[in-house]
């Protein structure tokens, strides 16, 4: 099951936000609630958590691009029956 | 029976629910040993304790959200505000919280306050002591709004009102706290909120209004009477409004008139009218006009009668719309 | 002809638990070995709760959310003094206190994620619900506690505010008619020294918010908030005093704000980092912790059991919460008064009919 996850509004009517930097890679196992990417909006810079645990199958966007609210971010392979290999940045703290 | 006026109409409401219903609380300034700026909770104190009939320290803001507080802990608080201008320090507690406690709660809480206040010009009285702000309270959900126009009115309509599981704005009409003098029965009645008077049956037009300009509008009509046979409708309640009252009575001659004091546009007259409009534009003759205060502060007490609809608007009124 | 002092005033500060974990035995509440469980226990799943409520709404599962981060041991502290019936008159940031005051932790999150039911009361305990408007439940508290003085019920009202709050009107009001009408009411205010981007020193002249309450009558007094057990004290002695129909107390919770003031708040454009940093040794858990070890109450095991059936009840509740049925759109109109009234009527079988046709 691929679950497509889109920018949601993270601040109360914001439309788009720019990408400022990716925390994973296509590849990387994620658990859920992993930080997945950092995005910058009118109000704040905000970090985006993983809904599902799985692997990255699809990354959309590099550092600087601009992403509109509704896009997909991330397309996520739900359940990844190995171990989850934890990436350079991942930490739940 | 027993003659009696408007404030003296509060008075016995007052002491026929606090009799009635021992969570009734009577709130304000001055209420207490003074019995009200207009006595209209003359003697209640002594006569109840001054644990029934509470003066508060001097703040409207204050009483009205504390009325909200004692409502929603089974209390029935009936909370004075000594003049309607003064309603507009309340207004937070009303608009935002009193109207909003039983959609928020889902029903698990109510508000069942009473915040009255004597409204209306025409007494010469300073600034912000007449206002005519029941547009502003009807065009909120979640209150009710009365505005009665006699001494017997008063007294059936505030029990209701205190009776009512919802808050309720009850406005007071200054002008004829004295004014009018009437047989009113000592023992307890309701008058229930939401039903219109038809306080003159007439042929040919309809007139609806509320509070000090209904015995305006009866005297103005009764100077006419061999021209133009109007009926008048006593509105009562403001919000919700007897609207059946109203267009049955319009189905029946034709044409209407709206009447009151407030300022015309957003006024409570504007909907009247949208109402005439949807539901029996087949059976009107003429537009639906509006006699109404103009859109601006009342005046000082040297022009205040510029302001008010005088009998002469209100003839002036009735006759455009029997001749269009 | 005299010039004298009148009157001149202090403020008390109670600490009980310092940032270590140590205790002073002689400022120790009445509380078990449970009760200390209990409260560490609840302000872990708050924590919990927390975290998981933030990373929805990033995620788009949740709107606009509030974070209580830090201020656990002033939510929970607090309300393990209420009693069953007594009044909780929460803030916007209260999730803490009405979680463990028994607000299921899915109505919270309905109540985050847009649906009305989500402020429900349970019957056993009388939670007010939200509102957003500041400082104007303290009046409502106000008159619930008068009420109780007047009809005698031996219930209390306690009443969550910010530190922004004790500058609205409502708030100023509410403790004047509290100090003349003697209220059963608590004013909980919890300084977690930001209104949004305004600090404390800048909300008000008053060196501390505790000290408000002398002006109205009534006692005031300025506990570590960050300390369960000053929090817990404190609060007991003043329910209990107002139960009594001695009066109302202001608590103030001298805490921290350790996530931005909402989702939409980015903190880092208005205060220091290092100032974050310096609270984040005062947590309230760490020092629970700490304190629950030294008197062997608490364990690694325990420690892993209280975080596993945390996230497992916070797990539960987003479950329900993500598979629950939509509440009734008729809802919008069923609620607004006793009995619909005749315009409200009207326009319900209007809507009705476009449901129909449309």
């Amino acid at each position: 099951m691929v679950y497509q996850f889109k920018f949601p509004d993270v601040g109360e009517g914001i439309h788009e936000g720019e990408i400022v930097s990716w925390k994973v890679k296509e590849g990387d196992v994620v658990q859920e609630d992993q930080n997945l990417v950092e995005v910058e909006t009118d109000k704040a810079i905000v970090e985006i958590p993983s809904p599902k645990a799985g692997k990255i199958v699809k990354i959309n966007g590099k550092a600087g691009d601009t992403i509109d609210v509704g896009d997909v971010l991330v397309e996520i392979e739900e359940g990844s029956s190995e171990q989850p290999e934890a990436s350079e940045d991942s930490s739940d703290e | 029976m027993v003659k009696a006026n408007a404030v003296q109409a509060v008075t016995m409401a007052l002491r026929g629910e606090l009799k009635r219903d021992k969570n009734v609380v009577v709130i304000g300034e001055d209420v207490g040993l003074n019995g009200g700026v207009f006595r209209a909770t003359d003697g209640l104190q002594k006569e109840f304790g001054k644990d029934r009939v509470i003066d508060t320290p001097l703040s409207e803001l204050g009483i009205a959200g504390a009325a909200v507080g004692m409502a929603v802990n089974g209390m029935k608080p009936v909370a004075e505000i000594q003049f309607s201008g003064f309603l507009y320090a309340s207004f937070d507690q009303l608009v935002s919280h009193a109207g909003r406690i039983r959609s928020r709660s889902r029903g698990r809480f109510s508000c069942p306050m009473v915040i009255r206040a004597p409204a209306g010009g025409g007494i010469r009285a300073l600034e912000l002591h007449c206002e005519c702000n029941e547009a502003l309270f009807a065009h909120t959900p979640g209150l009710k709004v009365v505005y009665p126009s006699t001494p017997y009115d008063v007294k059936g309509l505030l029990a209701a009102a205190i009776q009512d599981p919802d808050p309720v704005v009850f406005l007071e009409p200054m002008r004829i706290y004295r004014a009018i003098k009437e047989e009113v029965p000592e023992e307890d009645y309701v008058i229930p909120l939401g039903k219109a008077n038809v306080v003159r049956e007439g042929t040919d037009m309809t007139l609806i209004t509320w509070g000090a300009l209904v015995k305006s509008a009866l005297q103005a009509v009764e100077s006419i009477k061999d021209k133009v046979n109007v009926e008048v409708i006593d509105l009562r309640t403001i919000y919700p409004f007897d609207v059946e009252t109203v267009i049955a009575s319009v189905k029946k001659t034709g044409r209407a008139l709206v009447l009151h004091e407030a300022p015309r546009t957003g006024g409570f007259g504007a909907e009247i009218v949208a109402q005439i409009n949807e539901k029996a534009l087949d059976s009107i003759e003429a537009p639906v006009l509006r006699i109404t205060g103009y859109d601006m502060v009342l005046p000082f007490a040297n022009l205040e009668n510029e302001y008010i609809p005088s009998e002469e608007r209100i003839i002036a009124g009735i006759h455009k719309v029997m001749d269009y | 002809m005299v010039k004298k002092v009148l009157k001149t005033f202090e403020v008390d500060y109670l600490q009980v638990l310092d940032e270590n974990g140590k205790a002073d035995d002689s400022l120790m509440p009445d509380v078990s070995d449970d009760d200390l469980k209990k409260l560490y226990e609840n302000m872990v799943l708050v924590r919990t709760f927390d975290k998981k409520a933030f990373s929805m709404q990033r995620q788009g599962r949740l709107g606009t959310y509030l974070e209580v981060r830090g201020q656990e041991a002033s939510q929970v502290g607090s309300t393990y003094a209420m009693k069953d019936k007594d009044w909780l008159f929460p803030m916007y940031r209260s999730t803490g206190a009405l979680i463990a005051r028994g607000q299921p932790m899915v109505r919270m999150l309905q109540y985050w994620g847009g649906d009305e039911r989500g402020l429900i009361s349970p019957d056993e305990v009388n939670n007010f619900p939200i509102c957003i408007a500041v400082g104007t439940q303290s009046l409502h508290a106000l008159g619930a506690g008068w009420a109780s003085r007047l009809t005698g019920d031996k219930l209390v009202s306690v009443v969550y505010l910010g530190d922004g709050a004790t500058s609205k009107e409502d708030f100023l009001s509410a403790m004047n008619f509290a100090g003349v009408f003697n209220a059963a009411t608590v004013f909980i205010v919890e300084n977690n020294q930001f209104a949004i981007s305004t600090h404390r020193d800048e909300q008000t002249g008053s060196e501390t918010i505790a000290q408000k309450a002398i002006a109205f009558g009534f006692e005031g007094i300025q506990v570590d908030g960050n300390d369960a057990l000053a929090v817990y004290k404190t609060t007991h002695e003043a329910i209990e005093k107002a139960r009594k129909g001695d009066g109302p107390t202001l608590i103030e919770c001298f805490t921290y704000r350790m996530g931005d003031h909402s989702t939409s708040d980015d903190a880092a454009r208005y205060r220091d980092p290092k100032e974050v940093e310096e609270w984040s040794k005062k947590d309230p858990l760490d020092r629970m912790e700490k304190f629950l070890a030294s008197k062997n109450l608490l364990d690694d095991a325990y420690k892993e059991k209280v975080a596993a059936d945390s996230t497992a009840s916070v797990k539960k509740a987003i479950d329900e919460f993500e598979n629950m049925e939509p509440a009734n759109p008729e809802d919008i109109f069923t609620y607004m008064y006793a009995e619909m009234p005749t315009q409200l009527k009207e326009q319900f079988e209007e809507y009705k009919a476009g449901k129909k046709n449309g």
